[in-house]
């Protein structure tokens, strides 16, 4: 039973981290985003800066499982909670290199984005926000449901960004734009759009835990 | 080949206490299934049942139906049953006064083999299925005793196939042996599973889920859980069953 007592101490060592790290991930995020929207180079160059740390935690976060196979042979329920806290890390872990993409593509930018595409992006970061904290909640709670409305929430963002190229390239709005300064903000609104996906491949991996079995969110 | 074994509403008593309730189980041929569970789950008494060991005991009694294949094993001899389903014990036991030949051939003789030259013949198949021939070839007058704890337990599995039995029933073989030679206990099960059908007792849970094709789960006499043995070591359905394979009690 000592034994046991050890492995459940380290399932909520993983657990912590986990959390940490995606609550890392989700200021990145909106630091990348603020850094966009209002041009802020001083903001952009912390995201980048800060990305190490998020993927040492993502290390970290791999040796610890690593150690819990090794040395614990963990099976059923457990067994699933360490590879999904693996695939988990490293879904985060790109979560934060999307943010760094962000925050690089803020200072190529000459200029905050034109209104109309400013307002479609802030919609699309509310609802990516969102979906980071609904995933991270899914995984702290069990929360089957809130894992299965993530699918939902990244049809919406899917939506979004489709707007957004949409209204980019169609003249009228925003028109005084350069066509370089709109292909930025389409890889941002990309950049969103990806964060939403591995948002969901949270979800998926929350899912795979509580009933072991495969979903597709996205 | 190995044939199959069915277990129906099968209940075992020792005395007035009763130790198995209706197990229904369907052992397939030429695969290993593995019996997990606490101590005093029933599981050594089942497999006891399997060859009808567990109604020697004097108090003991039995109810329900096993067929191997589709003959039911008390319609047979129970000495038929038990060359047909033969078994090895977690301790070896070979007999001690007996040479490495001698005590392979003595199964042999019994079952009515005679001609020396049959005899070695056989020996040294039993010994190289076993994966025991190259250790023992030059010393098969010597003493088993004289063995390691592996040798031994390797020497009791080739006894246990010499007279070429359908299933092979095993009672923790490699509890009592260091990790190499449980290694090669195990290597040796995957090998011979070709031939032979195998029922393993363990209570190594990594063990099971290396070797074992079906996992079967026992639980206060009663079998909680049978599956493919990955479906129970990722996904098991009762929860009991997670319990007891994650350390949860047990």
């Amino acid at each position: 039973m000592h034994q046991r007592q050890n492995f459940d101490i380290a399932l909520k060592e993983l657990k912590l981290k986990l959390l940490h790290m995606g609550g890392d991930v989700q200021e990145s995020i909106r630091h990348a985003v603020a850094a966009v929207l209002k041009h802020d180079e001083s903001l952009a160059r912390r995201v980048i800066e800060r990305d190490h740390e998020i993927n040492r935690q993502d290390h970290e976060i791999e040796d610890l499982c690593i150690r819990l196979i090794a040395t614990q042979q963990p099976v059923a329920g457990d067994l699933r909670r360490i590879v999904a806290g693996m695939r988990l890390a490293v879904d985060l872990e790109r979560m934060g290199d999307l943010a760094v993409d962000l925050a690089k593509t803020a200072l190529r930018l000459s200029s905050p984005p034109a209104t109309h595409s400013a307002r479609r992006l802030q919609s699309m970061a509310e609802a990516v926000d969102n979906m980071v904290s609904e995933g991270l909640n899914a995984y702290v709670n069990s929360d089957a449901e809130a894992a299965r409305r993530l699918a939902q929430m990244d049809d919406g963002v899917d939506r979004d960004y489709r707007f957004l190229v949409e209204e980019l390239f169609s003249d009228g709005l925003d028109a005084g734009s350069s066509p370089q300064e709109r292909m930025l903000i389409a890889f941002c609104g990309r950049y969103l759009e990806r964060i939403g996906d591995h948002v969901t491949n949270i979800g998926e991996s929350v899912l795979y835990i509580l009933t072991g079995e495969r979903s597709d969110l996205n | 080949m190995g044939k199959s074994m069915t277990v129906r509403r099968l209940n075992a008593w020792y005395g007035a206490h009763q130790v198995l309730y209706d197990i229904d189980m369907d052992i397939e041929e030429n695969r290993v299934t593995a019996i997990i569970g606490p101590s005093g789950c029933g599981k050594s008494t089942f497999i006891r049942c399997l060859n009808r060991m567990h109604e020697t005991h004097p108090q003991a009694r039995v109810q329900g139906d096993i067929r191997l294949a589709d003959e039911s094993l008390f319609d047979l001899d129970p000495v038929d049953v038990r060359r047909m389903v033969g078994m090895v014990f977690q301790k070896p036991n070979p007999f001690p006064t007996m040479s490495i030949f001698d005590n392979i051939a003595i199964g042999l003789k019994l079952a009515g083999i005679r001609k020396g030259s049959e005899l070695r013949e056989r020996v040294e198949r039993a010994l190289r299925m076993a994966a025991l021939w190259d250790e023992v070839k030059d010393r098969l007058a010597k003493p088993a005793t004289a063995l390691s704890g592996g040798q031994q337990q390797r020497l009791c599995i080739a006894r246990a196939i010499a007279v070429e039995p359908e299933v092979l029933l095993m009672d923790e073989p490699a509890s009592a042996l260091d990790p190499i030679s449980t290694m090669r206990i195990e290597e040796l099960i995957e090998e011979i599973k070709q031939t032979y059908t195998i029922v393993i007792v363990t209570h190594n849970m990594q063990q099971a889920a290396r070797i074992a094709d079906k996992t079967a789960f026992f639980y206060e006499g009663r079998l909680i859980e049978m599956d493919d043995t990955s479906q129970m070591f990722t996904k098991p359905r009762d929860r009991r069953t997670e319990d007891y394979i994650t350390g949860r009690f047990g």
